[in-house]
Protein backbone atom coordinates (compact mmCIF):
# COMPACT_ATOMS: atom_id res chain seq x y z
CA UNK A 1 0.00 0.00 0.00
CA UNK A 2 2.66 2.54 0.95
CA UNK A 3 5.43 0.74 -0.88
CA UNK A 4 5.27 2.88 -4.00
CA UNK A 5 5.86 6.15 -2.16
CA UNK A 6 8.48 4.77 0.17
CA UNK A 7 12.21 5.39 -0.04
CA UNK A 8 11.97 8.22 -2.59
CA UNK A 9 10.47 10.62 -0.10
CA UNK A 10 12.86 11.73 2.66
CA UNK A 11 10.24 11.72 5.43
CA UNK A 12 8.71 8.42 4.41
CA UNK A 13 12.16 6.81 4.30
CA UNK A 14 12.83 7.48 8.00
CA UNK A 15 13.07 4.56 10.42
CA UNK A 16 9.54 3.42 11.49
CA UNK A 17 10.04 4.23 15.16
CA UNK A 18 11.30 7.72 14.33
CA UNK A 19 8.07 8.40 12.46
CA UNK A 20 6.11 6.79 15.28
CA UNK A 21 7.68 9.14 17.86
CA UNK A 22 6.83 12.09 15.62
CA UNK A 23 3.20 10.98 15.33
CA UNK A 24 2.90 10.42 19.10
CA UNK A 25 4.53 13.79 19.86
CA UNK A 26 2.14 15.73 17.62
CA UNK A 27 -0.89 13.84 18.92
CA UNK A 28 0.16 14.44 22.55
CA UNK A 29 0.89 18.10 21.80
CA UNK A 30 -2.63 18.49 20.41
CA UNK A 31 -4.07 17.09 23.64
CA UNK A 32 -1.86 19.23 25.89
CA UNK A 33 -2.07 22.58 24.08
CA UNK A 34 -4.97 24.74 25.26
CA UNK A 35 -7.61 26.39 23.12
CA UNK A 36 -9.23 25.55 19.81
CA UNK A 37 -6.90 27.69 17.60
CA UNK A 38 -3.77 25.89 18.93
CA UNK A 39 -5.35 22.48 18.37
CA UNK A 40 -6.43 23.51 14.88
CA UNK A 41 -2.85 24.65 14.31
CA UNK A 42 -1.61 21.17 15.24
CA UNK A 43 -3.98 19.70 12.67
CA UNK A 44 -2.54 22.05 10.04
CA UNK A 45 0.92 20.70 10.92
CA UNK A 46 -0.29 17.10 10.49
CA UNK A 47 -1.71 18.05 7.10
CA UNK A 48 1.56 19.71 6.05
CA UNK A 49 3.45 16.64 7.21
CA UNK A 50 1.22 14.35 5.14
CA UNK A 51 1.63 16.64 2.15
CA UNK A 52 5.41 16.75 2.51
CA UNK A 53 5.54 12.95 2.79
CA UNK A 54 3.75 12.59 -0.54
CA UNK A 55 0.75 10.67 0.82
CA UNK A 56 -1.73 13.54 0.90
CA UNK A 57 -4.35 11.83 -1.27
CA UNK A 58 -4.55 8.68 0.89
CA UNK A 59 -4.37 10.82 4.03
CA UNK A 60 -7.29 13.04 3.07
CA UNK A 61 -9.46 10.11 2.01
CA UNK A 62 -8.90 8.14 5.21
CA UNK A 63 -9.30 11.16 7.49
CA UNK A 64 -12.54 12.10 5.74
CA UNK A 65 -13.98 8.59 6.07
CA UNK A 66 -13.09 8.01 9.71
CA UNK A 67 -12.51 11.08 11.84
CA UNK A 68 -14.33 13.43 9.44
CA UNK A 69 -17.68 11.67 9.76
CA UNK A 70 -17.27 11.42 13.50
CA UNK A 71 -16.39 15.12 13.80
CA UNK A 72 -19.54 16.12 11.92
CA UNK A 73 -21.89 13.98 14.03
CA UNK A 74 -20.09 15.11 17.17
CA UNK A 75 -20.67 18.78 16.32
CA UNK A 76 -24.36 18.17 15.58
CA UNK A 77 -24.97 16.15 18.76
CA UNK A 78 -23.06 18.45 21.11
CA UNK A 79 -24.34 21.73 19.63
CA UNK A 80 -27.99 20.81 19.76
CA UNK A 81 -28.30 18.41 22.67
CA UNK A 82 -26.10 19.67 25.49
CA UNK A 83 -27.23 22.10 28.14
CA UNK A 84 -26.01 25.69 27.76
CA UNK A 85 -27.15 29.26 28.19
CA UNK A 86 -25.72 31.05 25.14
CA UNK A 87 -28.16 30.38 22.33
CA UNK A 88 -26.68 30.82 18.87
CA UNK A 89 -29.83 30.26 16.84
CA UNK A 90 -32.86 28.00 16.96
CA UNK A 91 -35.27 26.46 14.50
CA UNK A 92 -38.20 24.10 14.96
CA UNK A 93 -37.42 22.09 18.13
CA UNK A 94 -33.65 22.52 17.89
CA UNK A 95 -31.60 25.12 19.70
CA UNK A 96 -27.90 25.55 18.93
CA UNK A 97 -25.82 26.40 21.99
CA UNK A 98 -22.38 27.98 22.00
CA UNK A 99 -21.07 25.87 24.90
CA UNK A 100 -21.88 22.66 23.05
CA UNK A 101 -20.30 23.88 19.84
CA UNK A 102 -17.08 24.92 21.59
CA UNK A 103 -16.88 21.59 23.43
CA UNK A 104 -17.47 19.73 20.15
CA UNK A 105 -14.77 21.72 18.34
CA UNK A 106 -12.28 21.12 21.14
CA UNK A 107 -12.91 17.37 21.31
CA UNK A 108 -13.22 17.15 17.53
CA UNK A 109 -9.80 18.71 16.95
CA UNK A 110 -8.19 16.42 19.51
CA UNK A 111 -9.73 13.43 17.71
CA UNK A 112 -8.73 14.80 14.31
CA UNK A 113 -5.15 15.26 15.49
CA UNK A 114 -4.74 11.87 17.15
CA UNK A 115 -6.50 10.11 14.28
CA UNK A 116 -4.67 12.15 11.66
CA UNK A 117 -1.27 11.37 13.18
CA UNK A 118 -1.98 7.64 13.17
CA UNK A 119 -3.34 7.75 9.63
CA UNK A 120 -0.26 9.65 8.48
CA UNK A 121 2.00 7.18 10.28
CA UNK A 122 0.46 4.11 8.64
CA UNK A 123 0.30 5.83 5.27
CA UNK A 124 4.09 6.37 5.25
CA UNK A 125 5.06 3.14 7.01
CA UNK A 126 4.44 -0.41 5.87
CA UNK A 127 3.12 -2.58 8.69
CA UNK A 128 5.98 -4.98 7.92
CA UNK A 129 8.61 -2.34 8.71
CA UNK A 130 6.80 -1.21 11.85
CA UNK A 131 6.46 -4.74 13.23
CA UNK A 132 10.11 -5.49 12.41
CA UNK A 133 11.19 -2.33 14.24
CA UNK A 134 9.06 -3.35 17.24
CA UNK A 135 10.57 -6.83 17.15
CA UNK A 136 14.03 -5.29 17.39
CA UNK A 137 12.79 -3.39 20.45
CA UNK A 138 11.83 -6.67 22.10
CA UNK A 139 8.41 -7.70 20.73
CA UNK A 140 8.10 -11.49 20.68
CA UNK A 141 8.55 -12.99 17.19
CA UNK A 142 5.35 -14.97 17.73
CA UNK A 143 3.38 -11.76 18.27
CA UNK A 144 4.85 -10.22 15.15
CA UNK A 145 4.00 -13.39 13.21
CA UNK A 146 0.37 -13.10 14.36
CA UNK A 147 0.14 -9.48 13.22
CA UNK A 148 1.83 -9.99 9.87
CA UNK A 149 -0.03 -13.16 9.00
CA UNK A 150 -3.33 -11.45 9.84
CA UNK A 151 -2.49 -8.62 7.47
CA UNK A 152 -1.80 -11.16 4.75
CA UNK A 153 -4.86 -13.21 5.50
CA UNK A 154 -7.48 -10.45 5.42
CA UNK A 155 -7.29 -9.73 1.64
CA UNK A 156 -7.04 -13.47 0.87
CA UNK A 157 -10.12 -14.33 2.89
CA UNK A 158 -11.98 -11.33 1.52
CA UNK A 159 -11.35 -12.51 -2.00
CA UNK A 160 -12.34 -16.05 -1.07
CA UNK A 161 -15.58 -14.81 0.50
CA UNK A 162 -16.47 -13.17 -2.83
CA UNK A 163 -15.73 -16.45 -4.66
CA UNK A 164 -17.90 -18.41 -2.22
CA UNK A 165 -20.70 -15.86 -2.50
CA UNK A 166 -20.60 -16.15 -6.29
CA UNK A 167 -20.57 -19.95 -6.09
CA UNK A 168 -23.60 -19.91 -3.78
CA UNK A 169 -25.33 -17.50 -6.13
CA UNK A 170 -24.68 -19.93 -9.00
CA UNK A 171 -26.36 -22.65 -6.93
CA UNK A 172 -29.42 -20.44 -6.62
CA UNK A 173 -28.89 -18.79 -3.22
CA UNK A 174 -30.34 -15.30 -3.46
CA UNK A 175 -28.01 -12.45 -2.44
CA UNK A 176 -30.36 -9.60 -3.18
CA UNK A 177 -33.85 -8.82 -1.96
CA UNK A 178 -35.38 -8.27 1.45
CA UNK A 179 -33.33 -8.11 4.64
CA UNK A 180 -34.15 -11.70 5.58
CA UNK A 181 -33.07 -12.98 2.16
CA UNK A 182 -29.78 -11.11 2.39
CA UNK A 183 -29.19 -12.21 5.99
CA UNK A 184 -29.65 -15.84 4.96
CA UNK A 185 -26.60 -15.62 2.62
CA UNK A 186 -24.38 -14.81 5.57
CA UNK A 187 -24.18 -18.36 6.95
CA UNK A 188 -23.60 -20.25 3.64
CA UNK A 189 -20.79 -17.82 2.85
CA UNK A 190 -19.13 -17.49 6.22
CA UNK A 191 -19.15 -21.17 7.26
CA UNK A 192 -17.22 -22.57 4.25
CA UNK A 193 -14.83 -19.63 4.53
CA UNK A 194 -14.08 -20.26 8.20
CA UNK A 195 -13.86 -24.03 7.80
CA UNK A 196 -11.32 -23.85 4.99
CA UNK A 197 -9.32 -21.22 6.88
CA UNK A 198 -9.22 -23.29 10.08
CA UNK A 199 -8.31 -26.46 8.20
CA UNK A 200 -5.50 -24.50 6.57
CA UNK A 201 -4.00 -23.72 9.98
CA UNK A 202 -3.08 -27.38 10.52
CA UNK A 203 -0.94 -27.42 7.41
CA UNK A 204 0.56 -24.11 8.35
CA UNK A 205 1.43 -25.43 11.83
CA UNK A 206 3.37 -28.30 10.23
CA UNK A 207 5.12 -25.94 7.82
CA UNK A 208 6.10 -23.53 10.59
CA UNK A 209 7.33 -26.28 12.88
CA UNK A 210 9.40 -27.73 10.04
CA UNK A 211 11.10 -24.32 9.88
CA UNK A 212 11.79 -24.14 13.59
CA UNK A 213 9.07 -21.64 14.57
CA UNK A 214 8.96 -22.83 18.20
CA UNK A 215 12.73 -23.00 18.64
CA UNK A 216 13.76 -20.70 21.45
CA UNK A 217 16.71 -18.94 19.86
CA UNK A 218 17.22 -15.47 18.49
CA UNK A 219 15.69 -15.37 15.03
CA UNK A 220 17.39 -13.84 12.01
CA UNK A 221 15.71 -11.84 9.26
CA UNK A 222 15.89 -12.04 5.50
CA UNK A 223 14.39 -8.56 5.28
CA UNK A 224 16.04 -5.93 7.41
CA UNK A 225 15.91 -2.19 8.08
CA UNK A 226 18.55 -0.03 9.73
CA UNK A 227 18.49 3.19 11.71
CA UNK A 228 20.38 6.04 10.00
CA UNK A 229 22.12 9.03 11.64
CA UNK A 230 19.31 11.30 10.41
CA UNK A 231 16.86 9.25 12.51
CA UNK A 232 18.69 10.09 15.71
CA UNK A 233 18.70 13.76 14.73
CA UNK A 234 14.96 13.79 13.97
CA UNK A 235 14.16 11.92 17.19
CA UNK A 236 16.24 14.41 19.18
CA UNK A 237 14.56 17.42 17.56
CA UNK A 238 11.11 15.87 18.18
CA UNK A 239 11.98 15.26 21.84
CA UNK A 240 13.31 18.82 22.31
CA UNK A 241 10.28 20.47 20.68
CA UNK A 242 7.91 18.28 22.66
CA UNK A 243 9.82 19.05 25.87
CA UNK A 244 9.54 22.80 25.14
CA UNK A 245 5.78 22.45 24.58
CA UNK A 246 5.35 20.73 27.95
CA UNK A 247 7.51 23.35 29.72
CA UNK A 248 5.61 26.16 28.01
CA UNK A 249 2.29 24.63 29.03
CA UNK A 250 3.35 24.26 32.65
CA UNK A 251 4.68 27.83 32.76
CA UNK A 252 1.45 29.21 31.28
CA UNK A 253 -0.55 27.20 33.78
CA UNK A 254 1.45 28.60 36.72
CA UNK A 255 1.22 32.19 35.44
CA UNK A 256 -2.53 31.97 34.92
CA UNK A 257 -2.99 30.54 38.40
CA UNK B 1 5.95 -28.53 21.81
CA UNK B 2 2.40 -28.41 20.60
CA UNK B 3 2.22 -32.12 19.88
CA UNK B 4 3.18 -33.52 23.27
CA UNK B 5 0.70 -31.64 25.44
CA UNK B 6 -2.18 -31.66 22.95
CA UNK B 7 -2.29 -27.88 22.74
CA UNK B 8 -3.61 -27.49 26.25
CA UNK B 9 -1.42 -24.52 27.13
CA UNK B 10 -2.82 -21.01 26.59
CA UNK B 11 -0.71 -20.12 23.55
CA UNK B 12 -0.01 -23.38 21.73
CA UNK B 13 0.95 -23.12 18.09
CA UNK B 14 -2.61 -24.05 17.09
CA UNK B 15 -3.90 -21.06 19.04
CA UNK B 16 -1.24 -18.77 17.58
CA UNK B 17 -2.41 -19.85 14.14
CA UNK B 18 -6.10 -19.59 15.05
CA UNK B 19 -5.80 -15.95 16.13
CA UNK B 20 -4.98 -14.52 12.65
CA UNK B 21 -7.80 -16.57 11.15
CA UNK B 22 -10.21 -15.28 13.78
CA UNK B 23 -9.15 -11.66 13.26
CA UNK B 24 -9.62 -12.08 9.52
CA UNK B 25 -13.08 -13.58 10.16
CA UNK B 26 -13.95 -10.55 12.29
CA UNK B 27 -12.86 -8.15 9.58
CA UNK B 28 -14.35 -10.07 6.65
CA UNK B 29 -17.55 -10.69 8.64
CA UNK B 30 -17.82 -6.97 9.31
CA UNK B 31 -17.30 -6.19 5.64
CA UNK B 32 -19.85 -8.81 4.56
CA UNK B 33 -22.53 -7.21 6.70
CA UNK B 34 -21.91 -3.95 4.86
CA UNK B 35 -21.86 -5.67 1.42
CA UNK B 36 -25.13 -7.46 2.18
CA UNK B 37 -26.47 -4.29 3.87
CA UNK B 38 -27.38 -6.12 7.08
CA UNK B 39 -27.91 -3.47 9.76
CA UNK B 40 -26.21 -5.34 12.65
CA UNK B 41 -22.54 -5.47 13.62
CA UNK B 42 -21.19 -8.99 13.21
CA UNK B 43 -17.55 -8.08 13.65
CA UNK B 44 -16.85 -10.11 16.80
CA UNK B 45 -17.66 -13.64 15.56
CA UNK B 46 -13.97 -14.58 15.49
CA UNK B 47 -13.42 -13.35 19.04
CA UNK B 48 -16.35 -15.41 20.34
CA UNK B 49 -15.10 -18.42 18.36
CA UNK B 50 -11.61 -18.18 19.90
CA UNK B 51 -13.17 -17.65 23.33
CA UNK B 52 -15.27 -20.79 22.95
CA UNK B 53 -12.36 -22.91 21.70
CA UNK B 54 -9.23 -21.55 23.35
CA UNK B 55 -10.27 -19.57 26.43
CA UNK B 56 -10.38 -15.98 27.67
CA UNK B 57 -6.79 -14.78 27.18
CA UNK B 58 -6.41 -15.77 23.49
CA UNK B 59 -9.88 -14.33 22.82
CA UNK B 60 -8.95 -11.05 24.48
CA UNK B 61 -5.77 -10.91 22.40
CA UNK B 62 -7.83 -11.58 19.27
CA UNK B 63 -10.25 -8.80 20.17
CA UNK B 64 -7.59 -6.21 20.90
CA UNK B 65 -5.63 -7.07 17.74
CA UNK B 66 -8.80 -6.87 15.63
CA UNK B 67 -9.30 -3.30 16.77
CA UNK B 68 -5.63 -2.39 16.34
CA UNK B 69 -5.57 -3.73 12.79
CA UNK B 70 -8.86 -2.05 11.89
CA UNK B 71 -7.38 1.04 13.50
CA UNK B 72 -4.68 1.22 10.82
CA UNK B 73 -7.32 2.32 8.33
CA UNK B 74 -9.74 3.97 10.74
CA UNK B 75 -8.27 5.12 14.08
CA UNK B 76 -11.73 5.53 15.62
CA UNK B 77 -11.59 1.75 16.21
CA UNK B 78 -8.70 2.06 18.65
CA UNK B 79 -10.48 3.12 21.88
CA UNK B 80 -12.94 0.26 21.41
CA UNK B 81 -10.07 -2.24 21.79
CA UNK B 82 -11.01 -2.02 25.46
CA UNK B 83 -14.51 -3.30 24.60
CA UNK B 84 -13.17 -6.16 22.48
CA UNK B 85 -10.85 -7.15 25.31
CA UNK B 86 -13.81 -7.66 27.63
CA UNK B 87 -15.90 -9.39 24.96
CA UNK B 88 -13.01 -11.84 24.58
CA UNK B 89 -12.61 -12.39 28.33
CA UNK B 90 -16.34 -12.89 28.85
CA UNK B 91 -16.81 -15.30 25.95
CA UNK B 92 -13.79 -17.32 27.12
CA UNK B 93 -15.12 -17.52 30.67
CA UNK B 94 -18.62 -18.43 29.47
CA UNK B 95 -17.12 -21.30 27.48
CA UNK B 96 -15.01 -22.38 30.46
CA UNK B 97 -18.14 -22.73 32.58
CA UNK B 98 -19.92 -24.73 29.84
CA UNK B 99 -22.25 -21.93 28.80
CA UNK B 100 -21.76 -22.46 25.06
CA UNK B 101 -23.07 -25.97 24.52
CA UNK B 102 -26.88 -25.76 24.46
CA UNK B 103 -29.32 -23.45 22.69
CA UNK B 104 -30.69 -21.79 25.86
CA UNK B 105 -27.18 -21.44 27.28
CA UNK B 106 -26.07 -19.79 24.04
CA UNK B 107 -28.91 -17.30 24.28
CA UNK B 108 -27.93 -16.44 27.86
CA UNK B 109 -24.27 -16.13 26.79
CA UNK B 110 -25.23 -13.84 23.93
CA UNK B 111 -27.11 -11.51 26.27
CA UNK B 112 -24.26 -11.52 28.82
CA UNK B 113 -21.69 -10.67 26.12
CA UNK B 114 -24.00 -7.93 24.81
CA UNK B 115 -24.30 -6.46 28.33
CA UNK B 116 -20.52 -6.51 28.76
CA UNK B 117 -20.12 -4.81 25.37
CA UNK B 118 -22.74 -2.15 26.15
CA UNK B 119 -21.37 -1.32 29.59
CA UNK B 120 -17.81 -0.96 28.27
CA UNK B 121 -18.64 0.78 24.98
CA UNK B 122 -21.04 3.44 26.33
CA UNK B 123 -18.45 5.38 28.39
CA UNK B 124 -16.00 5.28 25.45
CA UNK B 125 -18.57 6.68 23.02
CA UNK B 126 -19.69 9.36 25.47
CA UNK B 127 -16.30 10.52 26.81
CA UNK B 128 -14.01 9.95 23.83
CA UNK B 129 -16.40 10.81 21.04
CA UNK B 130 -18.95 13.04 22.76
CA UNK B 131 -21.79 10.62 22.01
CA UNK B 132 -21.05 10.17 18.32
CA UNK B 133 -20.63 6.60 17.08
CA UNK B 134 -20.27 7.49 13.42
CA UNK B 135 -22.89 5.20 11.95
CA UNK B 136 -26.62 4.83 11.43
CA UNK B 137 -27.05 4.09 15.12
CA UNK B 138 -25.82 7.55 16.14
CA UNK B 139 -28.70 9.03 14.16
CA UNK B 140 -31.12 7.03 16.32
CA UNK B 141 -29.20 8.21 19.40
CA UNK B 142 -29.47 11.80 18.17
CA UNK B 143 -33.21 11.29 17.67
CA UNK B 144 -33.53 10.13 21.28
CA UNK B 145 -31.52 13.12 22.46
CA UNK B 146 -33.89 15.43 20.58
CA UNK B 147 -36.72 14.13 22.73
CA UNK B 148 -34.82 15.29 25.81
CA UNK B 149 -32.96 12.11 26.82
CA UNK B 150 -29.46 12.60 28.29
CA UNK B 151 -26.57 11.73 25.95
CA UNK B 152 -25.31 8.85 28.08
CA UNK B 153 -28.79 7.32 28.38
CA UNK B 154 -29.45 7.70 24.65
CA UNK B 155 -26.18 6.00 23.72
CA UNK B 156 -26.75 3.25 26.28
CA UNK B 157 -30.27 2.46 25.08
CA UNK B 158 -29.19 2.35 21.42
CA UNK B 159 -26.26 0.08 22.26
CA UNK B 160 -28.25 -2.32 24.40
CA UNK B 161 -30.60 -3.02 21.47
CA UNK B 162 -28.01 -3.22 18.67
CA UNK B 163 -25.53 -5.21 20.79
CA UNK B 164 -28.14 -7.73 21.94
CA UNK B 165 -29.16 -8.48 18.36
CA UNK B 166 -25.58 -8.49 17.05
CA UNK B 167 -24.03 -10.57 19.82
CA UNK B 168 -26.87 -13.11 19.88
CA UNK B 169 -26.45 -13.71 16.16
CA UNK B 170 -22.64 -13.79 16.53
CA UNK B 171 -22.78 -16.39 19.32
CA UNK B 172 -25.05 -18.63 17.27
CA UNK B 173 -22.90 -18.27 14.14
CA UNK B 174 -19.79 -19.13 16.19
CA UNK B 175 -21.56 -22.17 17.66
CA UNK B 176 -22.69 -23.25 14.21
CA UNK B 177 -19.10 -23.08 12.97
CA UNK B 178 -17.87 -25.15 15.93
CA UNK B 179 -20.61 -27.71 15.30
CA UNK B 180 -19.43 -28.35 11.74
CA UNK B 181 -15.71 -28.37 12.64
CA UNK B 182 -14.38 -31.94 12.54
CA UNK B 183 -13.49 -33.53 15.88
CA UNK B 184 -9.87 -33.99 14.92
CA UNK B 185 -9.60 -30.20 14.71
CA UNK B 186 -11.64 -29.51 17.85
CA UNK B 187 -9.50 -31.77 20.01
CA UNK B 188 -6.47 -29.59 19.38
CA UNK B 189 -7.96 -26.65 21.28
CA UNK B 190 -8.23 -26.25 25.04
CA UNK B 191 -12.03 -26.30 25.30
CA UNK B 192 -12.62 -28.39 22.14
CA UNK B 193 -13.53 -31.51 24.09
CA UNK B 194 -16.54 -29.78 25.64
CA UNK B 195 -18.06 -29.46 22.18
CA UNK B 196 -17.19 -33.03 21.21
CA UNK B 197 -18.98 -34.26 24.35
CA UNK B 198 -21.93 -32.03 23.53
CA UNK B 199 -22.10 -33.56 20.08
CA UNK B 200 -22.20 -37.12 21.39
CA UNK B 201 -25.27 -36.48 23.53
Amino acid sequence: MAESVQRENKIAALYPLTKFYMAIAIAAAAVILPGIPMKAGCFVIVNLLAFASGVYKIFVRRVKNSVGVLFLILVIIQTFFTAGDTVLFSFWIFTAKLEGLLFALKLGFILANVGGCLIWFFAVTTEKDFVLALEKKGLSPKASYVVLSTLQMVPVLKKRSEVIMNAQRARGVETEGSLLVRAKVFIPTLVPLVLSAIQGTEERALTLEARGFSVETKSTHLYDIEKKPVDNAVTAVTAIVFGLIIIGRVVVWFVLR
Amino acid sequence: MAANNKGKETFSIMVILLIPVAIAINIVGGQMTSILKIPVDLDMIGVILVGALAGPIPAAVTGVLTNLINGIMDPTWLPYAFVSFFIGISSGLLSKYNMMTKIWKLAVSGVIIALVATVTATPITVFFFGGSTGGGSSMIAAGLMATGVQIIQAVFSVYIVTECIGKLISVFVAYFIIKVLPERTLVKYRFGEKFIKAKEK
